[in-house]
């Protein structure tokens, strides 16, 4: 660390905050950002699937009659009806507990989908879609809990690297819009900074939520010393109605599509997004529906209660206080559901530049320490490996995971689960055999090699979906995945150029003055 | 659609760009004018931001579309130093068209 002012020790916390956490926040911030196209992602994993698009209330008939024939007796049932960007209606089913108190509580039984036409299992090949990057963006595919704790850790890492960055950086405004090409070490500087202030707001606010949406796992310890019990805590943020006992009658439930047309009538034709039934086959069932919230900033919902036997309304939820209000806020900011379809599009932009700036910081803390001519040392050789791993491997595993979507036969056994390990026997797989190759040219190659995947998505697509593959929505993806060819082939090509930087003459005048500038901003 | 907001807000960071006469070379005299233009512009992109969104999402969605603005100026303005800042002017006509749309 060179001299002890506040600025220099602020550089010095940044470069190693946003090293040590840099490699899995890349990772975070990539498969975040292709998270708020899940269920797109997932309807295109799902190419045979295309359902006829029916009412909400339908959607929800079909679905009780389904769940009253394959799970009359559970205790609870959980219904997500589709929408313009779900297509399949979800259910959820959780069992009775035993009677036995010490037995325990029985889980969540996994997820159905139904074609909410027709209320049968969609017939599909078996894949997690995009569901599987956006539990991979916070639980990094690590058992429960030790995945959401790294990935808070290094959001808190990545919340410290942003305050440091931001006090260490004192050209924000001078430097604002200057982004300079082919000055060796100048630029990467350049391109980390531009990425980092211009969606500044961005940044800090998507990581800060992010670590709130989680604060009740990291810190639990202000709810047990307020509350005795944690349930109720959450029973007086929610009012949770729905735990109603069972009276032991058996009971019928009234017609569920007059009930989603009533409450969507109260809240003045939005649209009902779930549906959680209580004791479904007994007479004192309860019927809660929740708004959607896709509408309005605060991902929390409004839920209005019916008798699910006799529908008669029992009570709405009260307005939310101002603590889960804010709560609820900022989950909707990090999840980005109110955005329509270009915002929705922005914020995979203001992600993708994410991507860059931590990008750009991992290669730019390895360009300033590496000397031109010498050997490099073993941390440096180490980071520069993890770097090409992380940011040039990780592409190509994503899109393995797409790719073996389309090769692997649609009805084979677990083809779930070998998707998933295509993309990280890809990822580790490429950024093992990088090391038989030299830094540079294992740059180079590596990012033409995820280019040449993400560009063989369409082709593949079109190949093995033929004609499907020519509707507006699958000829939208493939051209997304063009698009992303194209940008790590152009890095990819940028880096097989020889550097020019050290052949260009510079002025004799400004030389001195932008040589001193050089060193007080990197250093 | 909500072009309008990013379209000003290129055509803002536009103006300030040639107000600060570094990356492009603007005469000293018209400098100033051009940093009250791209202020202006900037508050008209938040304005149409209040309109489209309402008073509860303007904030995000204005500060989200500033941003991808700007880094769509950034880009171009490294490569094409002269022609990012051009076409302001018929990005703010469109953009106020849009307005009214």
């Amino acid at each position: 660390m060179k001299g002890n002012g506040v600025r220099q020790s602020m550089a010095w916390i940044h470069g190693w905050l946003g090293l040590l956490a840099g490699w899995i926040l890349f990772a975070m911030f990539v498969t975040g950002t292709a998270s708020y196209f899940r269920p797109e992602i997932t309807r295109w994993m799902q190419p045979e699937y295309r359902p006829r698009p029916v009412g909400n209330a339908e959607a929800a008939r079909t679905a009780v009659a389904w769940l009253q024939k394959n799970a009359p007796h559970d205790e609870q049932w959980t219904i997500y009806l589709p929408n313009d960007r779900t297509l399949a209606t979800r259910v959820f089913t959780r069992a009775r507990p035993s009677p036995d108190p010490k037995a325990p509580r029985p889980p969540r039984r996994p997820e159905t989908r139904l074609d909410p036409a027709t209320g049968v299992p969609v017939e599909a090949r078996e894949t997690r879609g995009g569901e599987f990057f956006y539990r991979f963006h916070f639980q990094l595919q690590l058992p429960h809990p030790w995945g959401r704790w790294l990935a808070g850790l290094c959001a808190m890492f990545m919340l410290g690297a942003i305050l440091s960055g931001v006090i260490t950086h004192k050209r924000i405004f001078a430097d604002f819009f200057t982004l300079r090409w082919s000055k060796g070490r100048r630029s990467w500087l350049d391109a980390h900074n531009v990425s980092a202030v211009l969606a500044l707001p961005y940044h800090a606010m998507i990581t800060y939520t992010g670590l709130i949406t989680l604060v009740a796992m990291y810190t639990p310890w202000p709810i047990l010393a307020n509350y005795a019990q944690p349930a109720a805590f959450s029973a007086s943020l929610y009012a949770d109605t729905a735990s109603q006992k069972a009276s032991g009658q058996p009971g019928r439930l009234a017609d569920i599509g007059r009930l989603v047309e009533a409450a969507s009538a109260e809240w003045q034709g939005a649209r009902v997004s779930r549906i959680i039934i209580g004791n479904p086959d007994d007479a004192s069932s309860t019927v809660t529906l929740l708004r959607s919230s896709d509408d309005r900033l605060n991902a929390r919902s409004a839920s209005i209660t019916y008798a699910g036997v006799s529908g008669e309304r029992l009570s709405a939820s009260p307005p939310l206080g101002p603590a889960i209000e804010t709560a609820g806020v900022m989950l909707g900011l990090h999840l980005g559901w109110f955005a329509g379809p270009l915002l929705r599009w922005v914020c995979f932009l203001l992600g993708l530049t994410g991507c860059a700036m931590v990008a750009t910081g991992l290669v730019l803390w390895a360009v300033k320490r590496r000397k031109p001519g010498a050997k490099p040392f073993f941390g440096l050789s180490l980071v520069d490996r993890l770097n090409i791993g992380a940011i040039a491997c990780l592409p190509a595993g994503m899109a393995a995971f797409l790719l073996a979507n389309r090769l692997l036969p649609p009805m084979l056994a677990s083809r779930a689960d070998l998707e998933v390990s295509a993309m990280f026997w890809t990822w580790f797989g490429l950024a093992g055999l990088s090391l038989l190759r030299p830094a540079r040219r294992a740059w180079i190659e590596t990012l033409a090699f995820s280019a040449l995947l993400f560009a063989a998505i369409p082709i593949v697509d079109l190949v093995t979906i033929g004609g499907g593959a020519f509707d507006g929505f699958f000829l939208a993806f493939d051209g997304t995945m063009v698009l992303l060819a194209a940008v790590l082939g152009f890095a990819a090509w940028r880096l097989a150029r020889r550097p020019v930087d050290a052949a260009r003459p510079r002025r004799r005048v400004s030389l001195a003055v932008s040589e001193v500038r050089e060193a007080m901003d990197v250093a | 659609m909500s072009l309008e907001v990013a379209l000003f807000g290129y055509a803002g960071f536009a103006n300030l760009a040639r107000g600060r006469g570094r990356e492009l070379r603007t005469a000293p005299a018209e400098r100033s004018r051009a940093r009250i233009i791209g202020w202006l512009l900037i508050l008209a992109s938040f304005l149409a931001a209040l309109l489209r969104f309402g008073p509860y999402q303007a904030v995000p969605a204005w500060l989200a579309l500033l941003s991808v603005s700007g880094v769509a100026l950034v880009l171009v303005l490294s490569r094409w130093p002269a022609r990012a800042s051009a076409p302001w002017m018929p990005m703010t006509a469109v953009a106020l068209a849009l307005c009214f749309l």
